[in-house]
């Protein structure tokens, strides 16, 4: 092979690697629309949004959440915003959706209907950065903007939970006194009734046979012949005597 | 006697009424036997049955995934052209229909916007990219055959596949286009017509250029023209973007600042970034925080599928600073 032919076909290499890389392109973009979310106060909702990889070659991108919040009302306890992934590569014609949740904190002037306005970021991590002196770096990215408003708290079912078992114990209580307090009122006149007659009986034979045999049953039972044989006589006497 | 005479002339009479009674019988026999070797014959019947075809496309209308202008998706849905019911042999045959003159069979989307009906193509299998044949509003043979049903097999089916691409450009929405399908045998054609749809996104992208911008070297107190150019272009979407601009690296107090030798800053409100090319160091000043530019770029179209605008920057050295080399990141961001 001549010299000139290896000069041509090195030129024509060249140019080739040149076209390559002049075709060889990014590009970042985002799918139209703004985020919307209703969040419950003390709660949180998820929304996404999409990246695009328009170009032809992978993009690394980073989200930053919004570092500030803009909203008509004054003292507000912004919310918290948080996405996933934080970072990623976009595939060459591809698309990467990026969920974000959102968290309202409870707050005294976190009121149903309270908006914030913040902006979350989609931005390209370069590899290599192009400025080597001085001078500045143009970084790119996309910014999405997101409107998150406040809704009332969610109603939990917890505190009716609660409640209802308060109730029923209120109402098991007050039933149990309640009859204990009717058993009571109903035996109580019988009951004057007996201890009248019990004053009455107290000395008298009725009482003393009750106890007599209540006495007698358990000594019937629980004396042995051998015990009953070293009984003493005035022990058989009172025995004889009943 | 006369008893006699009586019983005689019924048992007359009732001989009388059998004889009668028989004669009729025999009449009747002969009577049929004589009609059927009359009336006994044959009857010939002929029917041509003919050679025909019958189309169904399945599904019926079908939607293809949501698509971002300049892109594309594979040429991998399925479309079912059965026969069912037919005795022949047929081949099918494809074109975008729908709309009429110079749009003629393309796909229709939201106000006058369309896309070109050779933005769908076709293949008789399913292909991992959008790879095929291009649809066209005249009708072209498929050579996709399908074979003759038959009273064992009376439905016979081909596949065939279809893929979309979205010129760049396109306005977002929805678009709608009517393929006609048509099976055709031994000169007798049936159609039948599927709807396809696909909702194109809208998308606004980012390219800037360049990648960084110097300010050359500077006294302190000297400024430099707010006229260092960035080019912050939008090449293939459909939707007008704001453009949006902060001064970033560092932290804390030195949030956005330029950071020099040792711990020295300029101040990142020192840039001034302007819509147009200034003759003085006059323009906004950058902030830490992402601001919009108020800088807009207009929305791309199939027709100028690439929009762009400039934002020039300045910068003012502040008095008693520092020599040395002083960086900054700029980022821009399109918000749309």
């Amino acid at each position: 092979m001549s010299y000139l032919g290896i000069k041509l076909q090195l030129v024509v290499l060249i140019l080739t690697l040149s076209a390559m890389s002049s075709l060889a392109y990014a590009q970042f973009g985002e799918i139209a629309g703004q985020l919307h979310t209703n969040v419950s106060i003390g709660s949180s909702n998820s929304v996404s949004f999409t990246l695009v990889n328009g170009g032809s070659t992978p993009i690394k991108f980073q989200i930053i959440p919004p570092p500030q919040f803009q909203s008509a009302t004054p003292n507000t306890v912004v919310p918290t915003v948080t996405a996933n992934p934080m970072n990623g590569t976009i595939t060459p014609g591809s698309e990467f959706t990026v969920n974000v949740t959102v968290y309202v904190p409870s707050s005294k002037n976190n009121t149903p209907g309270t908006q914030w306005t913040g902006i979350i970021q989609a931005v390209v991590v370069s590899n290599s950065p192009s400025l080597s002196g001085s001078g500045a770096n143009i970084q790119e990215g996309v910014a999405k903007i997101i409107t998150i408003t406040a809704q009332a708290p969610r109603s939990s079912p917890l505190p009716y939970a609660i409640g209802a078992v308060i109730i029923i114990a209120i109402s098991v209580g007050y039933a149990y006194v309640r009859k204990k307090t009717r058993i009571a009122s109903t035996s109580r006149p019988a009951a004057g009734r007996r201890s009248g007659a019990k004053i009455v009986m107290r000395g008298s034979s009725r009482k003393r046979s009750a106890k007599r045999s209540a006495r007698s049953s358990t000594t019937r039972r629980s004396r042995s012949p051998a015990a009953r044989k070293t009984m003493t006589r005035k022990g058989r006497a009172t025995r004889r005597r009943r | 006697m006369r008893n006699g005479k009586n019983q005689l002339k019924t048992k007359l009479t009732l001989l009388y009424a059998l004889i009668s009674m028989s004669a009729l019988a025999f009449a009747m026999v002969v009577s049929l036997s004589v009609n059927a070797a009359t009336y006994t014959g044959n009857v010939v019947a002929n029917v041509v049955v003919s050679n025909t075809c019958f189309t169904s496309g399945t599904p019926s209308a079908f939607t293809f995934p949501s698509l971002p202008p300049g892109s594309s998706d594979n040429t991998n849905t399925l479309v079912t052209d059965t026969d069912n019911g037919g005795n022949a042999a047929s081949t099918l045959y494809i074109a975008g229909t729908g709309g009429s003159g110079a749009t003629l069979g393309y796909w229709t989307g939201p106000g006058s916007n369309t896309i070109p009906v050779g933005q769908t193509d076709w293949n008789a299998a399913s292909q991992p990219s959008y790879l095929g044949t291009a649809l066209s509003n005249t009708l072209a043979s498929t050579s996709i055959s399908l074979t003759a049903p038959n009273t064992v097999n009376p439905s016979t089916s081909a596949n065939i596949y279809l893929g979309v691409s979205i010129p760049s450009g396109t306005a977002a929405g929805l678009y709608t286009q009517t393929i006609q399908l048509e099976n055709s045998c031994s000169g007798n054609i049936q159609t039948a017509n599927v709807v396809a749809n696909v909702v194109v996104q809208g998308v606004c992208y980012i390219s800037l250029s360049p990648s960084s911008i110097s300010f050359g070297t500077l006294t302190p107190t000297a400024t430099y023209n707010t006229n260092q150019i960035v080019t912050d272009t939008d090449n293939g979407g459909n939707v007008a973007a704001n453009i949006l601009i902060e001064g970033t690296g560092g932290s804390g107090a030195t949030l956005g600042d330029w950071l020099g030798p040792g711990s020295n800053v300029i101040p990142v409100s020192n840039t001034l970034y302007s819509a147009s090319p200034q003759s003085s160091y006059s323009g906004t000043p950058l902030s830490n925080a992402l601001t919009n530019s108020n800088i807009a770029i207009a929305a791309p179209n199939v027709i100028t599928t690439s929009t762009s605008a400039n934002v020039f920057f300045g910068l003012g050295v502040p008095a008693g600073t520092a020599g040395g080399t002083y960086t900054q990141n700029i980022l821009i961001e399109n918000s749309c």
